[in-house]
């Protein structure tokens, strides 16, 4: 199973796309973003399951909350940019 | 005791302020910075104290920009809009937290509305006073002193109309009385999370719906590998550790005035005030402050002919009764109202007050005028 991060800029950030997420009864956790994908040096990121991921950035969009990019994280612990 | 200062700060609070800020200090760490659950917990806490100020405000979590106090607050709005020799309008009314960092940058005050208890008077005033080359407008939605409530929305619509930016203090009205960004339109609006909101000393609000220019910098637990504060709320004006213990009491202070209703609580103080000027009213020898009903709120300031403010308090308060007494760091306010040398004695209420307290307070401002008459 893979599993997806929205990067945000900030913990606030995060925290607002969580509410819109779990409101939409789409499960995630935050977390401090991996240093690898982490952008401008530290950040915290929503973290999504495989099968959500879709539908959560439709509905972050579609809520205006902004996120700064989508990884997902392969079987051999790397992370690949998609697109929303 | 008998606690009439709550212009100051309220004293008493619900009791889950106290027991959420004491059990913050040992379970909360630093928000935005680890991602330990110490950590996660003070974030979620915060957040939840920022989506509480966000609803009752009528702004989103983001805009909610956690401050020492309003003073704070407003210092960051201010330095946002205004450079040296600015053209700025106040009213008659505004406090030092006003004045001082205008005076500081050098700004150019016009002073607009200086009638108490007059609205559509303030608001001629303010109309005259508004051109288009203002930078910023600045207003007290309600005198610290005088309880005078400004007619806000109305000075709001006219700053619109002219695309003058507008600041907000509401640091008299916040939990009491309407404050929200869509009706106000206002740049900023700063409270303190002491006063009206029932949190603890140590917290206030900066509602933000245009980019602040920060006061301060310094880490903010985003965007570290860069020198700039960040361009985005609220980050940008909270550089370093957040009063984390202070903000969850904040949380449970906002929680208590949504159950409540501002309507209900200022409608209660405005009828303790109105106790108060009943009982002081026939009083000869005493001065009060009041307005129609509508135009002030519960803090009710008054004189008593021939005896020292400050020496009249600390009567008072030797009786266990406590009230604020001088300029109330409005000098302004003072001088437009007429006393500016002799001060006033100010009784301001919170939900938390009785009717039976401003019996008992109005019978010792009697004995004072009986002791005074006898010398």
């Amino acid at each position: 199973m893979y599993v997806y991060f929205f990067t945000f800029r900030s913990v606030t950030h995060a925290q607002q796309a969580a509410s819109t997420l779990n409101t939409a009864g789409i499960p995630v956790s935050i977390l401090r973003t991996p240093k690898a994908i982490a952008v401008h040096g530290c950040g915290y990121s929503v973290q999504v399951r495989t099968g959500f991921y879709r539908q959560a950035a439709d509905e972050l969009t579609r809520h205006g909350v902004q996120f700064q990019r989508i990884f997902c994280r392969l079987p051999d612990g790397s992370f690949e940019e998609v697109s929303a | 005791m008998i606690y009439f200062d709550s212009a100051a700060t309220t004293l008493q609070k619900p009791a889950s302020v106290a027991r959420q800020t004491a059990h913050a200090m040992s379970v909360m760490a630093s928000p935005g910075r680890g991602g330990h659950a110490a950590a996660m917990r003070a974030a979620d806490a915060v957040f939840q104290c920022r989506q509480l100020a966000a609803e009752l405000f009528a702004a989103q979590p983001e805009q909610v920009c956690f401050t020492l106090n309003a003073t704070h607050g407003l210092n960051i709005a201010i330095h946002s809009l205004v450079q040296p020799g600015d053209r700025v309008v106040i009213s008659g009314f505004e406090h030092n937290a006003v004045t001082r960092p205008l005076y500081a940058i050098g700004a150019q005050t016009v002073v607009a509305g200086t009638e108490l208890f007059r609205p559509q008077t303030t608001l001629e005033a303010f109309d005259r006073a508004v051109t288009s080359d203002t930078a910023a407008v600045i207003v007290n939605h309600v005198s610290n002193v005088f309880g005078y409530i400004q007619p806000i929305e109305e000075i709001a619509d006219l700053c619109r109309e002219r695309k003058v930016p507008l600041i907000v203090d509401a640091s008299q009205s916040a939990g009491a009385l309407s404050v929200r960004t869509d009706r106000l339109g206002a740049a900023f609006i700063a409270m303190p999370g002491h006063k009206g909101l029932y949190g603890p000393q140590g917290t206030g609000l900066l509602i933000c719906t245009r980019l602040p220019k920060p006061l301060m910098q310094g880490g903010t637990g985003s965007m570290s590998a860069m020198q700039q504060m960040p361009s985005f709320l609220p980050d940008r004006v909270e550089a370093g550790t957040p009063n984390v213990p202070g903000i969850c009491g904040l949380g449970e202070g906002l929680r208590y005035v949504r159950r409540r209703k501002p309507e209900t609580i200022l409608a209660h103080e405005q009828a303790l005030k109105n106790v108060l000027v009943r009982e002081l009213a026939p009083l000869a020898g005493v001065r009060l402050f009041t307005g129609s009903e509508g135009t002030q709120s519960g803090v009710l300031s008054f004189c008593i002919d021939g005896m020292d403010c400050e020496e009249a308090a600390a009567k008072l308060a030797q009786s266990a009764m406590a009230v604020r007494a001088g300029l109330h760091c409005a000098p302004l306010a003072h001088a437009c109202a007429g006393t500016l040398e002799s001060g006033t004695i100010r009784a301001s209420f919170s939900d938390f007050n009785t009717p039976e307290e401003c019996r008992l307070f109005a019978r010792r401002v009697r004995a004072l005028l009986t002791e005074k008459r006898s010398r």
